[in-house]
């Protein structure tokens, strides 16, 4: 064996094994005859949990789940009002307790038709067991029955009325019961292949952390899809992703980073974009955590004075955050739901509207009897602990360390002391719903209806964000989900939000944008949500992914071609001369070698 | 070869080799058993709760919630919890994901195929690669090419995985200047290949380049210094002077004589690195997006997912025991010193 090693030189052998490589580029496949079926490649960064729609958690399985299926209703490109899907009517009696849906024509991707067998069984199960079914379980705690009228109409009993948007909303997909009526709900992988769907595009295969493949449903109701084949493709980073869509590997990619799409800036062929998101950013107080009526935590006592989180509200300009910090790729925050869900959004009005204003804080903390101390700081009232308070943020968000420093430069104008601590994502969890924190950054996504993000400030949910308690707004929050007239309920979800600002548990800084790039050499521009500046993934709905459509005729045959373009900078030229370096040692190494061998040889 | 004995070897010789590869093999699962214990308690100091991290901004009712972690067991008692966790482990069953609604046992099965793939590769062309070139350096002691190998070999060993990853990424991958895109940047396959199964192997193979290139550029360091050590310490033996002495010529001497002595510690040293191997692969793996185990230990880090923690530690733990274990056994066998011993 050692002879042979020793026989095996390392350069015939490096030689060998670029010659492999060479050998297999050259035979790599060919993409670009016109025969070959038409794809489009998404970036991911994160696989789907389960592929079974009862038990799946996570969004990138959800997105899985509204290509393949359809629910009921689902919610418009406009601004997420609920819109026709699976069934063409949904309405119900006076009082909101018996809704009757009526399905289109529609067949499953297998040639069988659609139902209200179908329906039933979906809902059904769960209404049966929705305490273990997390999937889309939730808003089943409210229905009692659902039965078949005909063919094509089902009927749905609720134990409680219920507001028509949030029936309207449910997007629990329509499942063929001739496949699943055999199936475990709970244990269930959902892992035979293709989907059997009524969407345009079913899941055809699953390679864990490499791709998820769909493949066009010919029974589409909406028409034929454009595309042979859609592909999810699993990255670990987006950087890698961002480059594979440079070279023409991938044709969209979401979830950038600000910086990352500047990246892309001038490139002709690629068009990066910030689109308005579900999302908002927000600065938690803690209020006081209680768990079970009992204190809780160590949060700083100032922090319960809605006075001191009022003064704080002034001495934040949120439009120098969105301006310096984020470069623009935000919305300076007003309300609790982000503006894109123009129908529950709320807008304070000039009287109500916190303006940043240093000396109103200032003013309003000496009011409230916080004086300061010789060294400037302020004091509690009672003259003992200054007002020093931590703000912990995520270690992951590299934005939110820069917003910490401008926080506290502006809360020292208040004789404020701010200790910004970034920590991973995990470790903030666990501290802020011990209730170990005085200041936090957070964020939510709203939904098509606003119920599950206004539950997030009452008091049975207060650990899952700044343990607020008010009487007050559990009372409204729990109108608003019996007010069956719209209009009084838009009304009711607007004082709620009105309650929030005005009482300050959590400051709305803004509503970031996300940032999206897709190959505008080769397609059209994908619908967004909300219209007209949303974003094209992540939707409620799959309006974005359903209308890809390969740009003019000729277009789809079109083969990227791996160019450099996009590349510059410091780092990457650093990199560069790093590895012209290290490949030149290499050479000359092999070079050496090589004559060395030869004088060996001829001893 | 000529280091074997010829003649019987006494009784007592024999089974003191066989005292000798029972104590490895018992001190393997010693250690196993520990790594059993400490993993379960390891992973539940990490911060975060499981079910918050899955079900954040998910619309769930305050029983869903309950009955998920219900589910997942976290509701019982610590010792409960272990109890269970070891009851399992016993019987193979390494538990469910909390995360993928799967056993542990089946998403380290679809993982570990790659991983050994891409570190057997690269392991064993860092072996043919360092050997020669750690014999040939120690040989020619201050040679131009010692100093050079040397030199090229550590500063690679030195650069951190990562950042020669990217680099190669950016290069190879991507393409720079005139130079286009040579190799893919993520995964192991191509999600739009049709072809037969050879097609698919020239695409892993392809796919491979990158990665392999990464983790050989980075551990082949360590066999050219230990090769070229175990060479220098022969160098002066009398036994070399008496086979050159015997007429024979340089390359000979080295060949017959002081590869095969100089190789016993290298063995070692390899398969000590087999182990690690598996682990240190996962920034490679990240980097380039390979779907391995340490693809999968990065997802289950972020939940935690801790059944899948324990079920990769396990695994990562137990292949670094093995390789040891099988290091020693193969001492034995090779070095007949210590057989007699």
């Amino acid at each position: 064996m050692s002879v042979l090693m020793v026989r095996l030189r390392p350069v015939a052998l490096l030689f060998a094994f670029l010659l492999a490589a060479a050998a297999a580029v050259s035979v790599t496949p060919e993409r670009a005859h016109a025969e070959d079926p038409l794809v489009f490649k998404v970036g991911s960064t994160s696989p789907p949990d389960s592929l079974n729609p009862f038990q799946a958690l996570y969004l990138s399985s959800a997105e899985l789940f509204r290509l393949s299926y359809d629910p009921l209703y689902t919610s418009s490109a406009e601004n997420y009002t609920p819109e026709p899907a699976l069934a063409t009517d949904f309405s119900s009696n006076e009082d909101g307790t018996v809704w009757t849906a009526t399905l289109r024509d529609a067949k499953f991707s297998d040639g069988e038709p659609v139902t209200a067998e179908d329906v039933v069984y979906s809902y059904q199960t769960n209404i049966d067991d929705y305490q273990n079914l997390p999937g889309f379980g939730s808003p089943f705690a409210n229905y009692k029955s659902i039965r078949a009228i005909d063919e094509k109409t089902v009927e749905i009993t609720t134990k409680v009325p219920v507001p028509e948007n949030m029936v309207l909303s449910n997007e629990m997909p329509i499942l063929p019961k001739h496949v699943w009526q055999d199936r475990d709900p709970i244990k269930d992988a959902n892992d035979e292949f293709p989907w059997v769907g009524t969407g345009p595009y079913v899941v055809s295969e699953y390679k864990p952390d490499q791709y998820v493949k769909l493949v066009k449903n010919p029974h589409y109701w909406g028409g034929e899809p454009a595309l042979d084949e859609l592909h999810f493709v699993f990255f670990k980073d987006t950087d890698a992703e961002v480059q594979a869509l440079i070279k023409g590997e991938l044709d969209f990619v979401p979830g950038m980073t600000d910086a990352q799409a500047k990246s892309l800036q001038g490139n002709s062929d690629i068009t990066a974009r910030a689109g308005t998101s579900r999302r908002f950013t927000e600065l938690a107080f803690n209020p006081g955590a209680k768990e079970d009526g009992k204190p809780i935590g160590d949060g700083h006592p100032a922090l319960r004075d809605v006075k001191v989180r009022q003064a704080l509200h002034h001495a934040i300009d949120k439009q120098a955050l969105v301006d310096k910090v984020l470069q623009g790729a935000a919305t300076v925050g007003g309300g609790y739901i982000p503006p894109a869900f123009s129908n529950w959004a709320w807008t304070p009005d000039d009287q109500t509207k916190v303006d940043f204003d240093l000396d109103e804080a200032n003013r309003l903390l000496d009011e409230a009897g916080y004086k300061r101390g010789a060294d400037g700081i302020r004091r509690m009232p009672d003259g003992g602990r200054p007002l020093e308070f931590r703000l912990i943020g995520h270690s992951e968000v590299a934005t939110e360390t820069t917003h910490a420093e401008f926080i506290k430069e502006w809360f020292a104008e208040l004789g404020i002391t701010v200790k910004p601590k970034m920590v991973p994502m995990a470790t903030l969890g666990e501290e802020t719903s011990a209730g170990k924190y005085d200041m936090a950054f957070s964020g939510w996504s709203a939904n098509t209806d606003p119920d599950y993000i206004l539950s997030i400030q009452t008091c049975a949910n207060s650990s899952a964000d700044t343990f607020y308690c008010n009487d007050d707004y559990d009372a409204m929050y729990e109108a608003q989900g019996k007010e069956i007239d719209p209009e009084q309920r838009k009304q009711i979800v607007a004082d709620m939000q009105r309650h929030l600002y005005e009482n300050a548990p959590i400051i709305t800084l803004f509503y970031p944008k996300s940032q999206e790039a897709y190959r505008s050499d080769r397609w059209e521009p994908l619908t967004v949500q909300p219209q007209p500046d949303g974003i094209s993934t992540q939707q409620q709905g799959r309006h974005g992914f359903a209308s890809i459509r390969p740009k003019g005729v000729e277009g789809a045959s079109s083969n990227g071609s791996g160019n450099g373009e996009g590349l510059g900078g410091g780092p990457i030229a650093a990199i560069m001369i790093g590895g012209v370096l290290i490949i030149g040692g290499g050479a000359a190494v092999l070079i050496m070698r090589r004559r060395k061998a030869g004088i060996d040889d001829t001893e | 070869m000529s280091t074997s004995t010829t003649s019987a070897r006494p009784a007592r010789h024999r089974s003191a080799a066989l005292r000798a590869a029972v104590s490895s093999i018992l001190g393997g699962l010693v250690s196993f058993v520990l790594v059993v214990l400490v993993g379960f308690f390891l992973f539940r100091m990490l911060p975060g709760d499981p079910v918050t991290t899955m079900t954040r901004e998910q619309n769930l009712t305050a029983e869903q919630r309950a009955a998920l972690r219900d589910s997942l067991g976290l509701n019982d008692p610590l010792i409960v919890q272990f109890g269970n966790y070891l009851l399992g482990v016993l019987q193979g069953d390494l538990g469910d994901s909390f995360q993928f609604n799967q056993p542990v046992s089946v998403l380290i099965a679809d993982r570990i195929g790659p991983t050994l793939l891409l570190t057997g590769t690269a392991m064993l062309l860092a072996v043919i690669l360092g050997l020669p070139i750690g014999t040939r350096a120690g040989w020619r002691r201050g040679s131009v090419f010692d100093k050079l190998s040397v030199g090229v070999s550590l500063t690679l060993w030195s650069v951190p995985t990562f950042w020669l990853a990217l680099l190669l990424l950016m290069i190879f991958g991507v393409g720079v200047g005139p130079l286009p895109g040579l190799f893919p940047v993520n995964g192991m396959q191509s999600s739009d290949l049709t072809g037969g199964w050879f097609t698919q192997a020239l695409d892993v193979g392809w796919h491979m380049v990158l990665p392999v290139i990464t983790i050989v550029a980075v551990i082949y360091a360590q066999y050219v210094l230990v090769m070229r050590s175990s060479v220098l310490d022969e160098i002066g033996n009398d036994y070399l002077n008496t086979a050159r002495a015997k007429g024979l010529r340089d390359a000979l001497v080295l060949r017959r004589h002081a590869v095969p002595n100089a190789l016993l510690p290298t063995v070692t040293v390899i398969m000590i690195q087999v182990g690690f191997l598996v682990t240190g692969a996962i920034t490679t793996e990240y980097v380039f997006s390979w779907p391995g185990l340490g693809s999968l230990t990065a997802e289950a880090l972020n939940v935690p997912d801790l059944p899948l923690l324990q079920g990769t530690f396990i695994v990562f733990s137990g292949c670094v025991i093995i390789a040891n274990v099988i290091a020693d056994l193969l001492y034995l066998v090779i070095d007949p010193r210590l057989r007699n011993r």
